[in-house]
């Protein structure tokens, strides 16, 4: 046996090992934070903490957030939560106040859709409208520390209009709007919702105008509109993307891009075609495209304005399930920015989600579940400090 | 002489002697370098060969650093090599990545000496990837085994290890 060590020698030697425990698997860290009450002061230590963020540079993806509908009406939508790694369940989201209907109207159960709008830096916006009334309400929840504000949509916009959106941590707007190497951003801090639709009138008959508003948690107000003409509609469930500071979204179904210009996305196959943002590295504009059982990963290049058609990697071989079906076909569910992998389910029966990791082209089977629309991964370092305690 | 390579000695606490090239262990220990660059105004007068008391070392670990020395920093045994493989994405595998699993393929006490041995000596590349095995082999521990592990003493009262394990009752 090693003999025991002194306890200074050992507390750096045991900081060094912790740092070294993987933060896609949380309940090691926990579960050695159990191990004594000096283990336990070791882990939540605030240096520890930052050094183990910086160690690990990049915040794991937990799991991720996607929609189903209610079983008994098709308009009515649940988020649900699937963990990827060994972290808590999240505790359910409060519902908005019942005091949001008319007087007298307790909220029951049911009487809310709620859509998933983005996940980023940490926290997941969703967007609630209840059902026997018009009212509509914003929420944006940290789900590793329980933490969440909501807030109503301007009060100009129609309760029932179908807007999209994204969340994004006030300091990564002002900064370098990298979606994964934000390392100081564990919830709590200010944040920026940016939420964009398109306006055809009341009876659809006008030109249409895209705009764009912003709220900010620090000064609990929506911005000007931002507006620009153009025939265009949103798609509220597709994810959004920033680049250095500009949220990017695909509007009609992915054919257009939405930002301040609208590049055009990468000509894809005829019919629908299946695309979702997606960047192999920081900063970088990117989406991906399936035609058949072929990954397609395209770049922007603002310097000739055109996409650039990347790597294309096989899906057929590296899947591993019956590929006898020819009608098996591949849906791009989501991207985690940051850790630069891309979701992607079967519509066979399994109701398997894969994810492939665009730098090494690395498939791997991640979960299941039946899901609607896209999916929104959650990214965050989950360490025993943050812990919601309901 | 200057035309031959300089060797060292280096004595474990329990008395055996090592030899190794004073090149390649300056390039891998700080600690040595330290120790070999203070001897040296008075080497310079004499044949002798020096040798070096390490006396947190025992002989079976510190032949085991040599070994990882002699792999890792010959410069002649290894040409071109990234400095930060350990960090390498999956993939890109380092040559002595295998050599590296096998190294540290070992019982837990040995593991443990091997960090003790990389922190005194200073050989940060040892120390990462010691310190990681033992992350490494922390992970499928239960408590209870982590604490046989390190000889940790329980010092939480009964109550409060009822409380903290009912908080962190997902993790088990």
């Amino acid at each position: 046996m090693a003999p025991p060590l002194p306890p200074g020698l050992m507390d750096d030697l045991i900081g060094e090992i912790l740092l070294r425990l993987p933060p896609s698997d949380p309940a090691c860290l926990v579960r050695a934070s159990l191990v004594s009450k000096r283990w336990r002061s070791l882990v939540l230590d605030r240096a520890f903490l930052r050094q183990y963020r910086v160690f690990h540079r990049t915040a794991p993806v937990l799991g991720f957030f996607h929609d189903q509908q209610c079983g008994y009406a098709d308009d009515i939508f649940v988020h649900r939560f699937v963990a990827t790694t060994t972290m808590q369940a999240p505790p359910s989201l409060p519902q908005p106040a019942a005091s949001a209907g008319p007087s007298g109207s307790a909220a029951k159960g049911k009487q809310y859709s709620c859509r998933t709008l983005d996940c980023r830096h940490g926290r997941v916006l969703f967007h609630t409208v209840t059902v026997l009334w018009p009212s509509s309400t914003l929420t944006v929840w940290d789900p590793v520390t329980g933490d969440h504000k909501s807030f109503p949509p301007p009060s100009d916009i129609d309760p029932y209009y179908e807007f999209t959106g994204a969340v994004l941590c006030a300091s990564a707007a002002a900064s370098d709007g990298g979606g994964g190497g934000h390392l100081e951003c564990s919830g709590g801090g200010p944040f920026l919702v940016v939420i964009a639709g398109v306006d055809h009138g009341e009876d659809y008959d006008e030109d249409g105008v895209a705009w764009a508003r912003v709220y900010s948690s620090e000064t609990a107000a929506w911005g000007e509109a931002t507006t620009l003409d153009v025939e265009s509609f949103v798609d509220p469930a597709q994810p959004s993307l920033l680049v250095e500071g500009a949220v990017y979204f695909m509007v009609e179904f992915g054919r257009r891009i939405l930002k301040y210009d609208c590049p055009a996305p990468p000509h894809h196959g005829h019919g629908d075609p299946d695309i979702i943002f997606a960047a192999a590295r920081d900063g970088e504009l990117g989406a991906a495209t399936v035609e058949g059982y072929k990954l397609y990963l395209w770049t922007w290049d603002a310097g000739v304005g055109e996409w650039a058609r990347g790597r294309a990697i096989e899906l057929d071989i590296m899947i591993p399930i019956s590929m006898g079906d020819p009608s098996t076909e591949f849906d791009l569910a989501g991207f985690a920015q940051g850790a630069g992998l891309i979701f992607i389910s079967a519509n066979d029966d399994h109701h398997n989600i894969f994810t492939v990791e665009l730098k090494s082209g690395q498939i791997t089977k991640t979960g299941k579940t039946r899901h609607y629309g896209k999916m929104f991964p959650l990214i965050n370092f989950y360490t025993p400090d943050l812990l919601g305690t309901s | 002489m200057a035309s031959e390579k300089k060797v060292v000695f280096l004595r474990s606490s329990d008395g055996e002697a090592f030899e190794v090239s004073e090149e390649v262990i300056s390039a891998a220990s700080v600690t040595i370098k330290g120790m070999i660059d203070e001897e040296s105004p008075s080497r310079a007068d004499t044949a002798a060969t020096t040798t070096l008391a390490i006396p947190n070392v025992t002989a079976a670990t510190l032949s085991r650093v040599l070994h990882y020395v002699n792999k890792h920093f010959d410069a002649a045994a290894v040409v071109g090599r990234p400095d930060d493989y350990i960090f390498c994405a999956p993939g890109d595998e380092h040559p002595l990545a295998r050599f590296d699993d096998d190294f540290v393929d070992v019982d837990n006490d040995t593991l443990i000496d091997l960090v003790h041995a990389a922190e005194y000596l200073h050989i940060k590349k040892l120390f990462d990837l010691t310190c990681k095995a033992v992350a490494d082999k922390l992970k499928g521990r239960t408590i209870d085994q982590i604490r046989e592990t390190f000889g940790i003493v329980n010092d939480y009262t009964v109550e409060e290890e009822v409380e903290v394990y009912r908080e962190n009752s997902w993790a088990f």
